[in-house]
């Protein structure tokens, strides 16, 4: 039987986070500018994020940042959180980050994430 | 300026009365990031320089007391003639907040190797609620900015600057 998502997609003026279960594939994809007004919102998200990939107990979750333009040192470091749970967790999954090889920002700051937890986190794009 | 051999070949100057509003960050550092995006050769290096605005932006919103701040940036020839892009702020710390600005800014410049340095700030950041230096530490490690700071009297002037190549035609 196919499992349902129980995460919706959350957007305020100029941030928004879309998820999506395809073949038991959890994606979330991000878009518009991370910035401080998007910090509560993607804190509490990737909290909810992590919930759903434990109760629906995918092996791994993509974050496509494909259409994400720019991310501050705040929204960053909500990644890190996410990252250094999931790092922690009994039951652990990858996360798997999409990026536009043209946002040369994206692979930069993404690749600090992956030093972070090379077993947890990969970077492609 | 530092580094800066002559005048500027371009200065554009922001000053606010007290600290701006969050809002007025990205809005600002987007059009930052137009403007050496129609100047720089590489587009990758306007990126880097909106980057660095938006985290020295955001901590003089965040750590700033009441008074006056400014962002500047400026182009010019640095000492070995090379064109050089800087960016500098000015503002009054909260008094709290000034002896760790220091500390985090002087462990940068004291870092030998920057990813080396942001990375263990990163793996601290993960359980700190927040002031982790992130910001700072990311502009050294991912943007090859050369960060300076110094006080004079209360207010800290940050500078963050490195070479650029302009596009043909830009400057006359």
């Amino acid at each position: 039987m196919s499992q349902t998502l129980e995460l919706e997609a959350v957007e305020s003026s100029a941030f928004g986070c879309a998820p999506s279960l395809e073949d038991g594939k959890l994606t979330v994809s991000f878009n518009g500018t991370g910035d401080v007004a998007a910090i509560e919102l993607l804190s509490s998200y990737l909290k909810r994020v992590h919930e759903e990939a434990e109760r629906l107990a995918v092996s791994e979750v993509t974050c496509d940042f494909r259409k994400l333009s720019f991310m501050n040192s705040s929204c960053f470091k909500a990644f890190v959180v996410w990252i250094d749970t999931v790092k922690n967790a009994s039951r652990c999954y990858r996360i798997r980050f999409l990026t536009d090889p043209d946002m040369h920002w994206q692979r930069r700051s993404l690749e600090a994430l992956r030093r972070l937890a090379t077993n947890v986190v990969s970077v492609e794009g | 300026m530092s580094g800066s051999a002559e005048k500027p070949l371009v200065s554009l100057e922001v000053c606010f009365g007290e600290a701006p509003p969050q809002g007025m960050v990205t809005p600002l550092c987007q059009s930052l990031l137009e403007l050496c995006r129609a100047a720089f050769a590489d587009d990758d290096a306007a990126t880097r320089l909106r980057l660095t605005a938006h985290e020295l932006l955001e901590n003089i919103v965040k750590y700033s007391s009441q008074g006056a701040c400014e962002l500047r940036f400026t182009l010019h020839r640095n000492a070995a003639g090379a064109l050089e892009a800087s960016l500098q702020t000015r503002n009054l710390p909260r008094k709290e907040n000034r002896a760790d600005a220091e500390e985090r800014l002087a462990a940068l410049s004291a870092a030998r190797d920057p990813l080396e340095h942001y990375d263990s700030i990163i793996a601290d950041s993960a359980r700190q609620p927040a002031g982790s230096g992130l910001g700072l530490a990311r502009i050294h490690a991912e943007t090859e900015y050369r960060l300076s700071h110094r006080f004079e009297g209360d207010a800290l002037l940050i500078i963050a600057s490195g070479e650029v190549w302009l596009k043909k035609g830009t400057l006359p």
